[in-house]
C-alpha cells in the first residue's frame, strides 16, 4: 500500500482565542525549554489561568484547554525525567481529563509506557501498551479503514512496538 | 569490609545496612536548607503538626539519583511532596558513597551471588542501603521528620539510566526541529487535538521517533505536515 502524501495545510484555529491559547502555550515551552521542571509547570498553568476566564460559556474548549495543559505537564514530566510518582500523578490529572481521540491516546500511552522504561517499570508499561495494540490492529483491520488511517495504525504500531520491546529486557 | 548478605534466592533479602561508627551520615547541608524551605513554604498544607515523611534515594553505579520512591501515604499536600522529590532528586551525592560503593563492589564480588539479588519496587537491584541522620524542621508549630535512605542499586537500573539519557538525547534533538518549525507558517497552523499547535504536535511524534522529525501528524483521517 503506497504511503499518502498529500497534506492538509488549510487547516485554522476554530477561533482567535483558541489560536491565541495554542500560540500562547508554544510560547511557555518556549520560555521553559531549559528550565526546571517546575517552571514549566508553573508557566503552563498561568496559560491555563489566563485562558479559561475567556471560555466560561463554552464547557468544551474549557475542558479542552485543561487536557492540554495536563498533557503538556505530563509531557514534561516525562521528557525531563520526573521521578516516578510525580510522572504518575500528572498521568492521572491526564486520565481524570479524558482521552478521547484515538491520536491523542497513542500519544499519551506512548509517554506513560516511556515514564515507566525511565523508572525501571517494564511491567506497568507493557500493561498498558498490549490493550492499545491489540486496538491499533482491530481498528486497522476494519473493512472501511481508509488509507490515511491504516498508515497511522501502521506507524503507531511501528512506535509502540519499539517502545514495547525495550521494556522486555526490564521485566523481571 | 565484611557486609551481611541476604540469604540466596529468598524473594526479598536482608538490604546490607551502613552507618557510620559515631552514628548515622547527614543529608549534604545545602539539602537539608532546601528541605527546611520545603516545609516552611508548604507547612500550611500538612494535616498534623508532626509528620514522618521516609524516603529512599535509588544511586546508580555513577553517582547519579536514578529515583526517588516513598512507600507512604504517610505525605500529604502535594505541593508539598513535589517540593521534597525535586530536591532529593537534586541533591549532590556526597563522595563518602562512592567510597562505600567501591567497598562493596569489592565486597559483592567476592561474596554475593547474582540469587541475592533484592527488588526495591520494581527495579531489581544489587546494593547497600545508607541510612542517614534524620533532619527535624520545625516551622511554627509544625514538626516534619526526614527519613531518608540512599540505596546504591546496580543492576535493573542500568536500563532505566540508558532510557532517561536517550529520551533526554532525542528530546533536545527534536527541540531544536520545534524551534525552527515555530519560524516557519506551521507555527500558526492547528495541530490535531483542539487548542494544539501543529509544531507542538509534531514535536509529541518526533520523541516517540528517537528524535526524527515526521512528516506529518494524522487526525481523523487527514494527514497534518510538519515539513
Amino acid at each position: 500500500m503506497n504511503e499518502p502524501t498529500e497534506f492538509d495545510d488549510e487547516d485554522a484555529f476554530p477561533d482567535s482565542v483558541t489560536r491565541d491559547f495554542a500560540m500562547a502555550m508554544e510560547a511557555a515551552w518556549l520560555k521553559t525549554k531549559d528550565s526546571a521542571f517546575t517552571e514549566m509547570v508553573h508557566e503552563y498553568k498561568a496559560v491555563e489561568n489566563a485562558f479559561i476566564p475567556n471560555v466560561v460559556d463554552n464547557d468544551f474548549a474549557a475542558l479542552e484547554m485543561r487536557k492540554r495543559v495536563a498533557e503538556s505537564i505530563f509531557k514534561s514530566a516525562v521528557t525531563y525525567h520526573q521521578p516516578w510518582d510525580i510522572c504518575l500523578a500528572y498521568w492521572n490529572d491526564v486520565v481524570h481529563l479524558g482521552i478521547t481521540q484515538i491520536e491523542a491516546k497513542c500519544t499519551m500511552t506512548w509517554y506513560y509506557a516511556e515514564c515507566c522504561r525511565m523508572n525501571g517499570k517494564a511491567e506497568l508499561g507493557l500493561r498498558i501498551l498490549d490493550p492499545l495494540i491489540d486496538e491499533l490492529r482491530s481498528l486497522q483491520s476494519e473493512p472501511d479503514v481508509g488509507e490515511v488511517n491504516a498508515s497511522f495504525y501502521r506507524q503507531q504500531l511501528a512506535v509502540i512496538g519499539k517502545l514495547r520491546a525495550k521494556l522486555h529486557p526490564q521485566q523481571r | 569490609m565484611s557486609l551481611p548478605l541476604g540469604c540466596a534466592g529468598s524473594i526479598e533479602p536482608a538490604q546490607p545496612r551502613q552507618t557510620a561508627s559515631n552514628g548515622k551520615r547527614s543529608l549534604p547541608p545545602i539539602t537539608e536548607a532546601r528541605l527546611q524551605e520545603c516545609v516552611e513554604t508548604y507547612h500550611h498544607q500538612l494535616s498534623s503538626i508532626y509528620q514522618e515523611v521516609h524516603y529512599r534515594v535509588k544511586v546508580d553505579g555513577e553517582g547519579r539519583i536514578v529515583d526517588v520512591e516513598t512507600s507512604e501515604a504517610l505525605v500529604d499536600g502535594q505541593d508539598f511532596a513535589a517540593c521534597v522529590r525535586v530536591v532529593l532528586r537534586e541533591m549532590a551525592v556526597p563522595n563518602w558513597v562512592f567510597a562505600l560503593r567501591k567497598e562493596y563492589t569489592h565486597a559483592s564480588t567476592k561474596a554475593q551471588t547474582s540469587a541475592a539479588r533484592g527488588a526495591i519496587g520494581d527495579v531489581t537491584v544489587m546494593g547497600v542501603e545508607v541510612v542517614l541522620e534524620e533532619l527535624l524542621a520545625v516551622v511554627g508549630g509544625t514538626t516534619v521528620l526526614f527519613a531518608v535512605v540512599i540505596v546504591l542499586a546496580e543492576g535493573g537500573v542500568a536500563n532505566a539510566v540508558e532510557a532517561i539519557e536517550e529520551t533526554t538525547a532525542n528530546r533536545r534533538r527534536c527541540d531544536d526541529k520545534r524551534t525552527a518549525c515555530l519560524d516557519t507558517y506551521r507555527a500558526s497552523r492547528p495541530g490535531p487535538t483542539y487548542g494544539s499547535s501543529r509544531c507542538e504536535a509534531c514535536h509529541n511524534l518526533c520523541i516517540a521517533l528517537e528524535g526524527e522529525w515526521p512528516s506529518h501528524v494524522t487526525l481523523g483521517g487527514r494527514q497534518l505536515s510538519c515539513k
